[in-house]
């Protein structure tokens, strides 16, 4: 039985795949301040013009530079698992497989994007970047990068985490960036907040606040901002996650993919494994793709407090979903047609379009899960990649109980190794669950009867 | 107002476990507009806003959030009129 499926350094896909070409309802264009659309020109203090370009690209295919190949290949392609220990713990009928992204130096999938913004940065001519995190996996990703490119890198870590992470530090550290507490006295908008909270935690607010403006302070012009998650050529350098895990796919002899899953916070690791399973739905093929989310403060599967007009009336004020002096604030309900704040905007649309089916799962499942997985396949992953390996064991169980033979994948986006707080408080017996009660529910859903609702953009073919 | 300061919650926005105490000063010491999303299975969390923070604070906290891409041209904005200069 072959369990790990690779493709050779020649097999790496050579272009990055755009849903933004496919999407069948198009994306409207962010605006700015003034309430008109954003220009290149507005990005360009943070942002060197190739990766603008990529930002707003509509062509279907990109094609991925061979500077950018040839440092990929210290890591990929990465391998295809097939989580045969699993399959026979669960005693299921389906093929469950893992594109095991924590192979990477850093251990997660983002050093995908953060290999090529530093790339396509150095040849813009720019000597810096700046970038903010919190817990540290997405500044320890730039500050690798930087390292294998030959960029300096400054990273804001928000103070709280600063001082809760000290090995995501070091890490970055190790690899030659400049790691701060934010904020910090080396900026103006670190310094007033400083002067007005001296003992403040921090927030990555803040820590953003500070990166932008040493982007756009520097004189020379070398230093820019770099963003790990939520934008669109984010998302695209991602999509060699997904490209590389169909052809190994084809490889274990898998001709069809019933069910993708991937854990779901800003949406790039799930993106990256899903986006060309999409382009393969949206050609008709019947496939179950699903983003992951906690239970606890969703951002796909119940709405956030606030909703606005909808896509075409973005000029319009954004409409509080509470009414002050009434019974203001209900809590987080299920209303579809809404923009997913805080996600990429080609997944709400995605989602919106019925192209993806959000799940949200409750802590305790997704840590009895990661344990499971950890007992099985012996590998300990992230807290965000439990959400995935608990829908994929949900999956295969259904697979199980309809005796169907499934094929399922799923993007195991990283390891846990810096992360145990929270297999810590699992193992102690300290997470507790608290579902909403049906009761609450019905009563909130009564509290915006009559609200306006917006409308969604939409084909309606899914 | 410190009475669920202890209690942790697994943070979607930095990655890691804090406490309440954090989330309720994260936004320049009001709380933060995820606030509600987080808590409100573990705590009566609308009962604490109420009892805390007047309603221009509580509009002020949920006033609604920009796209990712329109919230950097804000923040560029903003980081030019402290540097007073435009690259």
């Amino acid at each position: 039985m072959q369990i790990k499926t690779f493709l050779s350094e020649s097999e790496i896909p050579k272009q990055w795949y755009n849903l933004a070409a496919d999407l069948p309802s198009p994306l409207q264009p962010p605006l700015g301040p003034d309430g008109n659309p954003i220009t290149p020109d507005m990005l360009a203090p943070v942002f060197p013009m190739n990766l603008i370009e990529q930002e707003v690209c509509q062509e279907r295919w990109v094609d991925i530079p061979e500077g950018i190949l040839n440092i990929l290949y210290k890591w990929r392609p990465t391998p295809l698992h097939r989580a045969k220990a699993l399959e026979k713990y669960l005693d299921t009928p389906a093929r469950i497989y893992y594109k095991n992204e924590s192979v990477s130096p850093p251990g997660s999938h983002k050093p995908n994007t953060a290999v090529a913004q530093a790339w396509y940065n150095k040849e813009f001519g720019i000597k810096k970047l700046t970038t903010e995190t919190g817990a540290g996996q997405w500044g320890s990703a730039l500050a690798f990068a930087c390292s294998i490119i030959g960029l300096g890198c400054k990273v804001y870590m928000v103070r709280i985490s600063f001082d809760q992470k000290p090995f995501r530090k070091t890490m970055m550290q190790t690899w030659g960036a400049n790691c701060i507490a934010s904020p910090s006295d080396t900026t103006n908008a670190g310094r007033a907040i400083l002067e007005k909270i001296p003992d403040t935690p921090g927030s990555l607010g803040i820590a953003i606040s500070e990166a932008i403006e040493e982007a756009v302070s520097d004189e020379k012009g070398e230093t820019r901002y770099s963003l790990g998650s939520v934008l669109n050529h984010v998302l695209l350098h991602q999509t060699i996650i997904g490209l590389e895990a169909k052809k190994q796919l084809e490889k274990a002899g898998e001709n069809k993919v019933d069910t993708v899953i991937g854990c779901c916070g800003g949406g790039s690791n799930f993106a990256g494994l899903a986006f060309p399973f999409v382009n393969d739905k949206i050609h008709g093929e019947e496939i179950d793709i699903i983003p992951v989310e906690p239970t606890s403060c969703p951002t796909m599967t119940r709405a956030p407090f606030v909703y606005d007009h909808g896509d075409t009336a973005k000029m319009t004020p954004l409409l509080p979903m509470f009414s002050l002096g009434h019974d203001f604030i209900p809590p987080p309900i299920h209303a579809g047609g809404l923009r997913y704040h805080g996600m990429a905007p080609l997944i709400s649309q995605a989602i919106v379009e019925g192209l993806l089916s959000p799940q949200a799962i409750h802590q305790l499942e997704c840590y009895e899960s990661a344990i499971t997985f950890a007992r099985t396949e012996g590998l300990i992953c992230a807290p965000e990649t439990s959400h995935a390996i608990a829908a994929t064991i949900r999956e295969a169980k259904k697979a199980k109980e309809e005796g169907k033979e499934k094929v399922i994948i799923f993007n195991f986006s990283g390891h846990g190794l810096l992360d145990l707080a929270g297999y810590k408080n699992y193992l102690a017996g300290n997470l507790k669950d608290y579902p909403l009660p049906d009761e609450e529910m019905k009563e909130s859903l009564k509290s915006i009867e009559g609200l306006p609702k917006p409308k969604a953009q939409k084909t309606g073919k899914w | 107002m410190n009475k669920h300061d202890n209690e942790q919650i697994y943070c979607r926005k930095l990655g890691h476990w804090l406490t309440f105490n954090y989330c309720r000063q994260e936004n320049n010491e009001l709380p933060c507009r995820k606030i509600l999303d987080c808590w409100f299975e573990k705590i009566p969390i609308k009962e604490f806003l109420k009892e805390n923070y007047t309603e221009e604070e509580i509009s002020y906290i949920f006033c609604s959030s920009k796209p990712k891409i329109s919230s950097l041209i804000e923040i560029i904005e903003q980081a030019k009129k402290r540097s007073n200069k435009t690259p």
